[in-house]
């Protein structure tokens, strides 16, 4: 994300703070349905939270023309981090989906060599010791119960 | 009053507690030494599976990790020059240079008993102050706790981070967490929008996990790390022949110790502000100034001392009035809260072995550091830098979902975790403080209960709020660290 696009509307902080503005006065249509003084804080958070969204525009257009110098991207390697997301949202799905200990045990090591390692031996073994020493501690020692999957 | 700290010394004196505090040493050097990966995360990743265990068993396992990972951060500061916390910049400085004359062996020791004494002055601070300043706020009323809420919040946005703008939109982000669920008072819906699982609130566990694991997980797989010159064998001696090398830093401990607790009890301000100020006085105070960032021991000595002196003071405002000097201070409040305990003076008259014996658990375990993070664990931990960061990232990830699902034992705490996590990335990247969201979802709910009690005692009359004198003073300290920072900061661009 670059912060020194010439378009001031699509400059990240300012994006980000209209998200917040919009995330707000959304927020506040059901506040204002509250009753009594049970809206009271509510609706004062989230009008302070519209106000400072505004202010953080001012001042981060006012810091864009006043500062020359160039601006370091808040991410190194967007791409990656995306990955990382959707790797996280794919494990916290496939939960759901393959139940918890096989999802695991496809995870880590699909994660570990998508995003870099690729000795098999590391795989092999962080795969293992996972798995296993998660069985181990949470199912056996500590009997927790994790999901089993929809499609068992 | 301090005969409730050694009635609560039997308590803690048990295999369980012991084995707790040293397992939250060794795994709080592990996190500490592997960049990236910091006290906060560890004990809000570890927060979860507190669950089941006696209340002083967890707490010794967050006071171990908590100390254990101050030390730790030292570790590849030394010997990499990539500080394993940010608390452990200041370390860097001149502990790189003397790995780099081969005395690398010899700072990590420096390190570990530098670390050890400013951890138990620390602890003895929390146990001298902590108890006097309990008993004070014990005669405080719904108006005082309001205002005690305000002021801490008002403490940590103008005191921590670059912009107050960003620091007031995280507090308010917290506060209006802590708002969904049911009302306090009149048990109305308040955004649960259908969701019966958010009737309860949001349980704070699952914020912290979303907030302070998900960001440097993601950092962890989006940067690979150059770590070639980790894991090499450390030349050290023992540490009882190298301890008479040390002494003569008396005044650089006493210094930096009392620096670190004065850091630590303020609310806003943390571990690494402590170390560079250390190390500013212990370079003034020099005799050879100039030798600093060059391999000067006593420069490691300074900088370890301070960010350790900081662990236990951080609590005393956390334990006494609720207000976390630290985000590890928020995230330990955190661990607190789940264990059904909540901070403040009622902590000390209701739970007073558990509290003292808390204080204990932070003795004992900056003194297990010295035993612990000798050379052999110092040589071992070193090499865990050479673990592939991808490998730790997933097993991170795992552990998380492991921790928030077992709460409820429900995918959508899981969900919900993912999205704070994605908010807190967010937030981490564009530089918005995180410790202002836990603080305002600690105090959102306090507070808000505590106001609208004074307007009910006070008949609806908003001057209720300004009836007495303790009201007026914890005004006029909240007006004075809000103003402070801004004639401070327009005295500086007059100049």
């Amino acid at each position: 994300m670059n912060n020194n696009n010439t378009n001031p509307l699509l400059r990240p902080m300012i994006v980000i703070a209209f998200c917040i503005f919009i995330a707000s006065a959304a927020f506040l249509i059901p506040a204002l349905e509250l009753t009594g003084r049970a809206s009271l804080l509510p609706v004062a958070m989230l009008i302070a939270l519209m106000v400072l969204s505004v202010i953080l525009v001012i001042t981060d257009i006012k810091k864009a023309r006043t500062n020359k110098t160039p601006y370091k991207p808040a991410l190194q390697s967007p791409g990656r981090v995306l990955g990382a997301l959707l790797s996280v949202l794919v494990f916290v799905t496939n939960v759901d989906l393959l139940g918890f200990y096989l999802a695991t045990a496809i995870f880590v090591p699909v994660a570990a060599y998508l995003f870099g390692c690729r000795s098999l031996k590391v795989l092999v073994a962080s795969d293992v010791i996972v798995v296993v020493g998660i069985y181990l501690i949470f199912g056996m020692a500590m009997v927790k119960d994790f999901p089993m999957g929809s499609i068992w | 009053m301090y005969m409730d700290l050694i009635s609560a010394l039997p308590s803690v004196l048990t295999f369980d507690n012991f084995f707790a505090i040293v397992i939250g040493v060794l795994s709080g050097i592990a996190v500490g030494a592997m960049p990236g990966l910091s006290a906060t995360m560890a004990i809000s990743v570890l927060v979860p599976f507190t669950f089941g265990l006696d209340p002083l068993v967890a707490l010794g396992l967050m006071a171990g990790i908590y100390n254990g990972a101050m030390y730790g951060g030292a570790i590849p500061a030394i010997l990499l020059r990539i500080p394993g916390t940010p608390a452990a910049v200041a370390t860097s400085f001149d502990g790189y240079p003397m790995a780099q004359q081969g005395r690398g062996g010899f700072a990590l020791q420096i390190a570990v008993v530098s670390s050890a004494i400013g951890g138990i002055a620390s602890a003895l601070a929390l146990m001298l102050l902590a108890p006097p300043l309990a008993k004070v706020t014990l005669l405080f009323g719904p108006s005082e706790v309001f205002w005690i809420a305000v002021f801490g919040l008002c403490s940590i946005i103008f005191l921590l981070g670059e912009s107050p703008i960003k620091g007031l939109i995280s507090a308010c982000f917290g506060i209006f967490v802590s708002m969904v669920g049911a009302d306090p008072i009149t048990s109305e819906d308040r955004f649960i929008f259908g969701q019966l699982e958010l009737l309860d609130g949001i349980n704070m566990v699952i914020l912290l996990v979303g907030l302070y694991a998900m960001p440097p997980v993601i950092d962890l797989l989006e940067q690979p790390l150059d770590t070639k010159e980790a894991g090499k064998a450390l030349k050290t001696e023992s540490l009882l022949r190298s301890l008479p090398k040390m002494f003569h830093f008396w005044k650089t401990w006493l210094r930096s110790s009392l620096i670190g607790i004065w850091i630590g009890i303020l609310p806003g301000a943390g571990g690494s502000m402590a170390a560079f100020m250390s190390y500013n006085e212990a370079r003034r105070a020099s005799n050879n100034p100039n030798e600093w960032g060059q391999g000067e021991p006593e420069g490691v000595a300074a900088a370890e001392t301070a960010n350790n002196a900081d662990t236990a003071s951080a609590l005393i405002p956390a334990l006494t009035l609720g207000i976390p000097g630290t985000a590890v201070a928020a995230v330990m409040l955190g661990g607190l809260l789940v264990h059904g305990l909540q901070p403040g003076p009622m902590l000390f008259r209701d739970n007073p072995d558990i509290v003292f014996g808390f204080m204990w658990q932070f003795l004992f375990g900056a003194i297990l550091l010295i035993f612990l993070g000798g050379s052999l664990a110092t040589n071992s931990f070193s090499h865990l830098l050479k673990l592939p960061r991808p490998v730790l990232g997933s097993i991170i990830i795992v552990l998380m979902f492991i921790g928030v699902y077992s709460i409820n034992e429900r995918m959508f705490d899981v969900y919900l975790m993912l999205g704070f996590g994605l908010i807190g990335y967010v937030m981490d990247k564009f530089k918005f403080p995180l410790p202002p969201v836990v603080l305002g979802l600690i105090l959102g709910g306090f507070a808000e209960e505590n106001l609208r009690l004074t307007l009910l005692i006070g008949q609806g009359q908003w001057s209720a709020l300004f009836a007495n004198t303790t009201s007026l003073v914890l005004v006029a300290m909240t007006i004075a660290v809000v103003v402070g920072p801004m004639l401070k900061r327009l005295f500086v661009k007059t100049k």
